[in-house]
């Protein structure tokens, strides 16, 4: 509650360069909290999240771009689709007995899948993409244009919504069906937990969510391209921020961009600043190496436990980790 | 009309094959240590870097290029494995795909400061050889490749049945525990393995560095491609994936004759998410995850 | 404004701006500058684009340096990586401005460019997009941007123009053509704009068949097969660098000769990469392309300043554009007599300059910020190099046609 008034007061004298620097962070970290909502909770691991960030970008785009209708109406349709399109794989998947990390790379191959049929696929600008009109400067809520800071306080209050939600789901009956589905499938069964429609639940409410932050980057990108709104590289970056945050927890996904987004800005400007592109490259890859080798639940985990030692409760890798013993 | 789709299959065959090289490295690891390297192509672009250094400065022919990026990787590979990867043999697949990210990027960050962002193409004249059959053309670097591949399948299967080191390494795979309690030494036995598949993979790619020109931000596409082949055929199976790579490169080859040959990428997707729902294990997949 | 920077940021700048100054002979001899300014290049230095994002960087770097001899600005360049992604453009826009960049040069890819645009809207600062070749570029209301690089419709025109008056200069022209065209953001709007123009221009010559490939296709041979099964004696292709290597060796494996081989508004033949991967077989392609002009009167000393500073790569058109975004920007400046940012802004929309280095006419911004008077190039690989064989006036070769066979060489 605190760091999100103080966040938003914040907004009001933040110069545009953390300002643009900070909304990438929140809608990076809004999405990746329906990624860390689908693997910390629901237990079931995504490679391929582009995918339902993809739909929600191009939904926004094609209803604003091509037929004038507000954002709202994209967020929602592309949800709509988002969700079902995940159900429907979810469903496939776990009707066939897709598990683990063959899930995992199931969810690449359909986004791969996905990017190549949108990039010849001509209604939606195929490869040329689709460019939303320069921002006439005032904002509007009803159609979600407005400049810079406006969209910070739309992704600010996206991951505050976010992280009340998790929050929430943890909390509720749903999340301790899911943590034990999560932990040990075949005895929440035995228990009477309908595991197949849970998994299912979880993988769509999950898309619909990356779904929503995929139509709010598509606005303030201003231009969607398959390659780059589907490809590999915003399923890698969508997961990376709740895993160096920490897993499944409500602030994770949040902290985790909050440190690794700014700090792969600040190696970026250092290699160019002395002129060795690449050396950016080299120091993100080393630091997260070091994130999973020191900080192995992320770094939210870690804060609190040093607080709340004696509550500490065990941690959700030491949790899978005896899933898998047993299972072997 | 019969001539050219002789030479389609002819050449969806041997890429194939060229596929199932790239990919067998990633499925030896696979089986045994039971990670999934996501930093297999930036190993490939290694070798490929191997491949168009050694032609350069010495005129080395390809297979023996590819024989010394095998060493190199080797060494590369036991290394990696022995400090760092073995730390996170037991850890959930999540976390291992992070550190994995993170190896590509440091690779890849190495690659693009040393040599460069430019295309790198192999000075071999391979790259332009093929030799001719009653009008069938037959491309001189992907048959030496396809020829490696087979051989080198066939000598992994021998070691790994008749040799004492491969006995343990079955046995790792196996029961990872038992394989402890009767006294193999695991560790060491995992070193290997994964050496052995890093081997693998800079093997391949300084053999196909007449065909790709190495650039650093291959890898990606490099991992994607080897995910897809031995997913289709089998992770953790030899013959999985040649297999994979022999209906990968088939199937993309007809595809592209018959529709538009952008969508033949997307067509290999799909038939990745076909096998995976209908036999998800593959085609010769590992008997147990 | 244009002093207003720390002592960090100095460090920075001349660090980043000095990349090579150490090696580099300077050619020009520098004049006290009269005005500095405090330029920002957004490039895609790493990531997938970094090979012609690091060759912009280069184009930047020797254009800064022969602005200061020129039109005695000094200028200060910042540079900011997009690490290739969109999203990253309008955060690097922002970085540069808050560091007191008051014009901005980039971005390369259109997502970038359009991401860093809104930032420059939003600040009212001016932005000479040195190439992004998308129409939308200047299509969606932005103020803020001036595009050196013409549109892909506007490319692929002048193209077929000029490719007309060769086939009908030469005997024994090409009957069909089977055009093989690359996937991506350019290939396609290429391809879309050739279909649209072929007729305008009426070239004569027949399309046999559209064959397009996949950005990620790792193997060409079946995509050559159908264009040399349709028949074709010559092949379009509109192509990256690493496919252009890669259609030639299927050529030359298949035993395929067209007659004739062009790539409108693609790299290959222009690329160093090109010739050191085919040697001989590098020979005859056409391509067109905005180049540089080799007979300015600068051109000689602007290369040799180059290579002075990169004896390991080509000035090519990436490198080209960029330096000229430069020399725009310092006109500018020099006309504003301002280092600030509305005063460049209303500078550059008065433009109207010869171009220092590129081949086009002079340098004119329209009221959405488009370069009206852009012109293409066409080359020729010839010896292990690509030289101008048209426009005339430029050129310092003369076409070789038909193309040798390949296995005669």
């Amino acid at each position: 509650m605190v760091l999100f008034a103080a966040l938003a007061l914040l907004g009001a004298v933040f110069n545009s360069y953390l300002i643009s620097l900070l909304t990438i962070v929140f809608l990076f970290a809004f999405i990746g909290q329906s990624w860390s909502l689908m693997l910390g909770l629901g237990g079931q691991l995504s490679i391929g999240h582009a995918l339902f960030v993809g739909i929600g970008a191009y939904s926004v785009a094609v209803l604003d771009i091509k037929y004038g209708l507000s954002p709202w109406l994209g967020l929602l349709v592309g949800s709509a689709i988002a969700g079902a399109v995940g159900a429907a794989l979810a469903w496939l998947s776990f009707r066939f007995e897709v598990r683990g990390i063959y899930f995992g790379l199931l969810t690449i191959a359909a986004a791969e899948f996905a990017r190549v049929m949108f990039s010849g696929w001509e209604f939606v600008g195929g490869m040329q993409g689709l460019f939303f009109p320069a921002q006439s400067g005032e904002s509007s809520l009803l159609m979600l244009r407005g400049g810079a800071r406006f969209y910070y306080f739309v992704a600010l209050g996206a991951v505050a919504i976010g992280v009340g939600v998790t929050a929430l789901i943890r909390k509720s009956f749903l999340g301790y069906v899911w943590r034990a589905m999560r932990d040990d499938e075949d005895a929440s069964r035995a228990l009477g937990v309908r595991t197949f429609l849970h998994k299912v639940l979880v993988v769509s409410i999950s898309g619909a969510w990356a779904a929503v932050g995929g139509g709010l980057l598509a606005l303030v990108q201003g231009s969607i391209f398959p390659d780059s709104i589907m490809g590999m590289g915003i399923s890698i970056d969508v997961l990376i921020g709740p895993i160096v945050g920490g897993l499944g927890t409500a602030f994770g996904p949040l902290i985790g961009a909050l440190i690794i987004i700014p700090l792969d800005h600040l190696m970026s400007a250092f290699s160019d600043s002395i002129g060795i592109p690449g050396l950016n490259n080299v120091a993100y890859g080393i630091v997260l190496i070091a994130v999973v080798w020191f900080l192995p639940d992320g770094v939210w985990p870690a804060l609190i436990g040093r607080f709340r030692s004696q509550k500490r409760l065990p941690s959700i890798r030491s949790q899978i980790v005896q899933t898998q013993e047993v299972r072997q | 009309m019969a001539l050219l789709w002789a030479n389609v299959v002819i050449s969806g065959v041997l890429i194939g094959l060229v596929y199932g090289l790239i990919a067998l490295g990633l499925t030896i690891i696979f089986g045994v240590i039971r990670v999934v390297n996501f930093a297999h192509g930036a190993m490939v672009v290694f070798g490929l870097y191997v491949g168009y250094c050694t032609g350069l400065w010495w005129g080395m022919p390809t297979i023996l290029a590819a024989l010394l990026a095998g060493v190199l990787m080797f060494g590369v590979g036991y290394c990696l494995e022995s400090a760092v990867v073995t730390r996170f043999v037991t850890r959930p697949h999540h976390v291992q795909f992070i550190l994995f990210i993170g190896i590509s990027l440091l690779f890849t960050g190495i690659q693009l400061i040393w040599f460069g962002p430019d295309p790198r193409p192999s000075v071999s004249q391979l790259s332009f050889e093929t030799i001719s059959l009653r009008g069938i053309r037959i491309d001189l670097a992907r048959l030496q490749a396809a020829c490696a591949t087979t051989v080198l399948i066939l000598a992994l299967a021998a070691f790994l049945k008749y040799s004492l080191f491969g006995r343990y390494i079955r046995a790792a795979a196996d029961n990872r525990l038992g394989g402890l309690i009767v006294g193999i030494p695991i560790p060491k036995i995992y070193a290997i393995t994964f050496g052995i598949g890093t081997a693998c993979a800079g093997f391949a790619g300084a053999l196909i560095s007449p065909l790709f020109d190495a650039q650093p931000y291959l890898a990606v596409d490099f991992t994607l491609l080897a995910f897809v082949t031995v997913i289709v055929g089998g992770l953790g199976s030899f013959v999985g994936a040649l297999i994979g790579g022999l209906t990968i490169g088939v199937t993309e080859a007809v595809a592209a004759l018959l529709f538009a040959p952008s969508m033949k990428t997307a067509l290999s997707y799909a038939l990745l998410i076909v096998v995976l729902i209908l036999r998800p294990k593959g085609f010769f997949g590992a008997k147990e995850v | 404004m244009g002093d207003t920077f720390n002592k960090d940021l100095t460090r920075r700048t001349v660090l980043g701006g000095g990349v090579g100054l150490a090696a580099g002979l300077m050619p020009w001899h520098a004049r006290a500058a009269s005005r500095t300014v405090k330029v920002g290049s957004i490039m895609p230095s790493s990531g997938v684009l970094a090979f012609p994002g690091q060759a912009c960087v280069r184009g930047i770097n020797v254009g800064a340096r022969f602005a200061k001899e020129r039109f005695g600005v000094e200028m200060e360049i910042v540079h900011a990586d997009t690490q290739s992604k969109p999203e990253n453009g309008r955060i690097a826009a922002d970085n540069l401005i808050r560091q007191g960049c008051t014009v901005l040069i980039g971005a390369w890819d259109s997502g970038a460019t359009i991401s860093a645009l809104q930032a420059a809207e939003a600040a009212k600062v001016p932005m000479v997009v040195h190439i992004a070749s998308a129409t939308q570029v200047t299509s969606q209301g932005f103020t803020q941007v001036f595009r050196f690089y013409p549109t892909s419709l506007t490319i692929v025109r002048q193209s077929l123009l000029e490719l007309k008056s060769i086939l009908s200069s030469v005997d024994n022209p090409p009957k069909t053509a089977a055009v093989l065209h690359l996937n991506n953001t350019m290939g396609q709007s290429t391809a879309a704009s050739i279909d649209q123009a072929w007729k305008e221009v009426d070239v004569p010559l027949k399309i046999a068949e559209y064959v397009p490939y996949d950005e990620k296709a790792r193997d060409l041979s079946v995509e050559v097969a159908k264009a040399k099964a349709s028949g074709a004696d010559a092949l379009v292709s509109v192509t990256r660098v690493n496919d252009a290597i890669m259609i030639t060796r299927e050529c030359i494996k298949q035993g395929w000769n067209p007659k004739l081989i062009f790539s409108p508004n693609s790299n290959g033949v222009q690329d160093k990469a090109y010739y050191n991967a085919l040697g001989k077989y590098g020979d005859g392609a056409i391509l067109s392309t905005v180049w540089y002009n080799p007979k300015a009167p600068d051109t000689a000393a602007i290369i040799k300043s180059f290579e002075a500073s990169y004896p390991n790569e080509w000035l090519d058109a990436n490198s080209g554009c960029a330096f000229e975004a430069v020399q725009i920007v310092a006109d500018a400046v020099v006309r504003a007599n301002s280092s600030v940012s509305a005063d460049i802004h209303a500078a550059l929309k008065k433009t109207d300059m010869d171009p220092i280095l590129m081949y086009c006419g002079k340098i004119k911004f329209d009221g959405s910020g488009q370069n009206i008077n852009s012109a293409v190039t066409m080359l020729q690989g010839q010896g292990g190099s690509p030289k101008v064989i048209s426009p005339r006036a430029i050129a310092d070769a003369s076409l070789q046609y038909p193309l040798k066979p390949f296995e005669a060489r």
